[in-house]
């Protein structure tokens, strides 16, 4: 993208409130993941030390969001939880595109025999459902925090490889790939430089709402106790112990399930403002 | 003659995210009864943001002021519930596209009868009756066959017909049509002109012909104005303005536009149209303008009637020094 | 074949596939362009004129085989590109080049003008990139500043400019012009087509110039042809066409253009019905017998062949010269 593109799309974003909301809560949780050691007021216990004297503490001004079942400090352990989120949030949607994109751009453009296989291939892993897939994966692959991350990516990859497809056939018909081909440009250089800059921005629109559906089906790995394991840090992971108290002691598990919450929503929202303005059909409520 | 609309200073901006657009710059435009008015400019001139004026049919950024008197009111003084019995009544309009208008999922029948129906308050068969009769007026053969069609499975022609009979159905008493033979081939083009300048015979409408074409406008209007960057620059007789035009810009259009009868050099306009975000100081126009002035840097110049009906607005033609 | 001819063009045929029900397995065809014979001589300007639907389109992509041809031949500087393997013609194809109707499509909008420019350059081991760039730019009109603005940051008519600079860039020989104008204001129009004029004289480029606009063909062409349903009805220089032409349909095409002149208004009520078949079933016979006013018995039954009525003025019609 131009530079000046680019500056004139954040503006837009910081105009509108609900992406600049998006965007402020983003880069309060990265600020949290960065500087998690300094912010949580018990960083040990964060990393899993128990405190069993205070166990299942109501939030005081001491523990300002509650203790645990081991007495450890909610608040730290969400903050601590924020690294481990953004860290699978990036790692699943980078990797998904690292497959996608390029398998979607050979597809679109080549067509033919390597159009079909390609697509016939990702037909079967979208035949499942993502989840399940993830789940699978994860089942075979064994637990931790790695294997989350490679179960999602795998399921993830076929819809940008999709998206992208569709992308690149439209575009390979526009007059200026037409152009390039009757120069002698080779077909490398036509994808590379035509048709990838073109067909982008659908994709970095979904790769970032997908950061929060990522978060999201993270946490349900761990809920179902195939993700990141305990003493981890991880919000899914602490909803999921959490569950069994929510009637007596209900800020265990709501603490980390709303912080998941707010997360997946500020991924959509910066999401959804980028679709509006980098589709040509909606550009115009901006224009 | 008597007047039937007058648009009197007429400003219109649109509020946008990357600011203000200066589209309408005080527009003066009178139109008379049983006459045909065009209205020729280049794209984004604000000739068709003019007619939706008209109607009110502008999106919700938009800052109107000025006068539009239509019958002795003042449209932009009329509430929506009352602008609904001028729009497609007194006031119809036709379009470039009028796949746009027609719903495709509805034979013709359906929406022609639904809408006479609905206005005139009058019973299916009888709107049916209408319906055929409209047809007929607007040369559309086999009225049977295209009551029975759907948009698609017409031709633009056709469909543009179609439109024209609906926009009868009211007898309105002025007929906006907006580029209406723009999409279509010139020998559909010339059928469409002709039928309008037929039906303005019968049923004693106005038109407002909006065009980029000056070839329509010669062969299709009364008089002429001229629009440029959201002003109106010149407005004459058809005969008057094509062979003794006064502003530069329309001296510069008409030494512009290839003639089919003879090949004669063409003389283009230096630069391009102006963005209406940030239009030029004083006449708009003066950037391309070969014979600018300083006055024309700093002073708008205001629409005269420099000789009898013909009007201009440009500081080499001031009132007073008549030739 | 004389050597003056650049591009030749015999009895080119391209039928598009259609089927009407999807599981139908009857194929019928779309005759786009039906038994198209021309030629075009180094430096000339041919135009092709016709109604949406006449096939002119669809000609001008086949000849530079940007469609595979059905049927016929299509000569280049004298030699047989029809058939030629691809990256035979690939040489070739570079001396043939295309400018667009919608000059926005046909830039990249994620490239700079200096980049969009540079592309071939490049490609051609071109030295000095930059001041080459400039140099087509001068060329076409355009300054230093526009080569690092996008195409969205210049108007339609500065685009078309960019897309001609970027035509020029690899010194193509024949240029196809397919309604280069149309998609731009009138007082805009003039200046891109003083543009080609001038260019043609300085490199004696051969244009085959589409267009449904007879006012800007009659300024820019030297020779016309008038197609109708995938055939050329008639063709001969433009004053034989616009002064004498023989053909029913092209005095009715030519009766129905708009003269931007008050004084000549053509009161006369346009004699013809309907309009253009569909070209999934074109009429037998002569393609225009079923809008014709003239139309006798045989044009029905028979296809008209060319009757030569004068030097190079080809009408295909049954009653040529007869026509008061």
């Amino acid at each position: 993208m131009k530079k000046d593109e680019v500056i004139r799309v954040l503006k837009i974003m910081f105009r509108n409130k609900l992406s600049l909301l998006g965007i402020i809560i983003i880069l309060v949780l990265m600020l949290m993941a960065i500087f998690a050691p300094f912010l949580a007021p018990y960083p040990d216990q964060a990393r899993g030390e128990p405190n069993l004297e205070e166990k299942l503490q109501p939030p005081s001004s001491k523990h300002l969001f509650g203790t645990d079942y081991m007495g450890r400090d909610v608040l730290s352990r969400v903050i601590y939880g924020a690294r481990i989120s953004l860290l699978v949030a990036i790692a699943v949607v980078s990797l998904g595109l690292l497959i996608g994109i390029p398998l979607g751009l050979l597809a679109g453009f080549k067509g033919g025999v390597v159009d079909t296989i390609i697509m016939r291939v990702t037909d079967i892993f979208l035949s499942f459902p993502p989840l399940l897939l993830a789940l699978l994966i994860s089942v075979t692959l064994g637990r931790g925090l790695e294997n989350t991350i490679i179960a999602l990516a795998v399921s993830w990859w076929p819809w940008y490889t999709r998206l992208i497809r569709g992308m690149a056939i439209s575009i390979k018909e526009k007059p200026y790939v037409e152009v390039a081909k009757s120069m002698g440009i080779s077909s490398w250089r036509i994808i590379a430089r035509h048709i990838l800059p073109n067909a982008i921005s659908p994709v970095v629109v979904q790769g970032t709402m997908d950061m929060g559906s990522a978060i999201l089906e993270a946490s349900a790995l761990s809920f179902l106790g195939l993700g990141v394991q305990p003493p981890t840090a991880d919000w899914g992971l602490m909803v999921s112990q959490g569950k069994g108290y929510l009637l007596n002691f209900w800020w265990y598990p709501t603490f980390p399930g709303l912080a998941i919450f707010i997360t997946v929503l500020a991924f959509n929202l910066v999401g959804d403002t980028l679709r509006e303005i980098l589709d040509p059909r909606l550009r115009r409520r901006f224009l | 003659m008597k007047e039937l609309l007058s648009i009197e200073n007429l400003h219109l901006n649109f509020r946008t995210f990357w600011g203000t657009a200066y589209v309408l710059n005080g527009v003066n435009l009178k139109i008379y009864e049983n006459e045909i008015v065009g209205l020729v400019g280049e794209t984004g001139c604000g000739k068709s943001v003019t007619s939706m004026s008209i109607l009110k049919l502008l999106p919700s950024n938009a800052e109107l002021s000025g006068k539009i008197i239509f019958e002795g009111q003042n449209l932009l003084e009329l509430s929506e519930k009352e602008m609904k019995k001028i729009r497609g009544k007194k006031i119809s309009m036709i379009f470039q596209d009028p796949m746009s208008s027609l719903n495709p999922l509805f034979k013709i029948k359906t929406q022609m009868v639904d809408i006479i129906k609905l206005h005139h308050n009058i019973h299916k068969d009888e709107a049916l009756k209408k319906a055929m009769e409209l047809l007929k007026a607007v040369n559309l053969p086999d009225p049977h066959r295209i009551l029975r069609s759907y948009p698609h499975e017409l031709s633009g022609g056709m469909r543009q017909r179609i439109m024209i009979a609906m926009a009868l159905s009211f007898e309105p008493s002025l007929l906006i049509a907006d580029e209406p033979t723009t999409a279509l081939d010139v020998t559909i083009q010339k059928q469409i002109l002709d039928l309008i300048l037929d039906l303005k015979k019968e049923y004693h409408f106005s038109v407002l012909l909006i065009t980029h074409d000056l070839g329509v406008v010669a062969q299709t209007c009364d008089r002429v104005g001229v629009m440029y960057a959201g002003n109106i620059v010149e407005v004459a007789d058809v005969n008057e303005l094509f062979e003794n035009p006064y502003h530069p810009y329309t001296k510069g259009l008409l030494l512009a536009i290839p003639d089919p009868r003879y090949k004669k050099p063409l003389k283009p306009l230096r630069g391009n149209v102006p963005s209406l975000f940030k239009p030029p100081h004083g006449c708009r126009f003066h950037p391309r303008c070969e014979l600018a002035m300083d006055i024309c840097r700093r002073e708008k110049p205001q629409l005269i009637e420099y000789s009898k009906n013909h009007a201009v607005a440009c500081h080499l033609f001031r009132r007073g020094d008549k030739k | 074949m004389s050597i003056e001819e650049l591009v030749k063009v015999e009895n080119l045929r391209k039928y598009f596939p259609f089927k009407k029900r999807i599981f139908s397995k009857k194929v019928r065809y779309i005759k786009a362009v039906d038994g198209v014979s021309l030629s075009i001589k180094k430096g000339e300007t041919l135009a092709l004129v016709g109604e949406t639907g006449s096939g002119k389109t669809t000609t001008g992509r086949t000849i530079l085989r940007l469609y595979e041809p059905t049927g016929g031949k299509i000569y280049f500087g004298g030699q047989d590109i029809t058939k030629m393997p691809k990256k035979k013609f690939q040489k070739i194809r570079m001396q043939m080049q295309m400018i667009y109707q919608d000059p926005y499509s046909s830039l990249n909008p994620r490239m700079s003008i200096l980049n969009i420019i540079a592309e071939p350059l490049r490609e051609l081991m071109v030295k000095n990139i930059e001041d080459r760039v400039l140099e087509l730019l001068e060329s076409v009109g355009l300054r230093r500043e526009h080569m690092y603005k996008y195409p969205d940051e210049i108007s339609g008519g500065q685009q078309q400019r960019v897309a001609i600079a970027r035509a020029l860039a690899v010194n193509p020989k024949f240029i196809v012009l397919d309604e280069p104008t149309s998609a731009l204001d009138v007082s805009v129009q003039a200046q891109i087509l003083n543009l080609l004029e001038n260019l043609q004289k300085e490199k004696n480029f051969t244009y085959l110039f589409i267009s449904h606009d007879l006012s800007v063909v009659r300024y820019i062409s030297h020779r016309v042809a008038i197609m109708y349903l995938g055939k050329i009805m008639e063709i001969g220089m433009v004053e034989q066409i616009f002064e004498k032409s023989q053909h029913p349909y092209t005095r009715i095409l030519l009766e129905s253009i708009p003269v931007p002149d008050p004084k000549d208004r053509k009161r006369k009520k346009l004699r013809l019905p309907g309009e253009i078949p569909s070209p999934l079933n074109p009429p037998s016979g002569c393609p225009f017998h079923t809008r014709c006013p003239y139309a006798k018995d045989i044009c029905s039954q028979k296809e008209p062949g060319y009757v030569e009525v004068e030097s190079g003025h080809l009408v295909k019609c049954h009653f040529a010269e007869m026509i008061e």
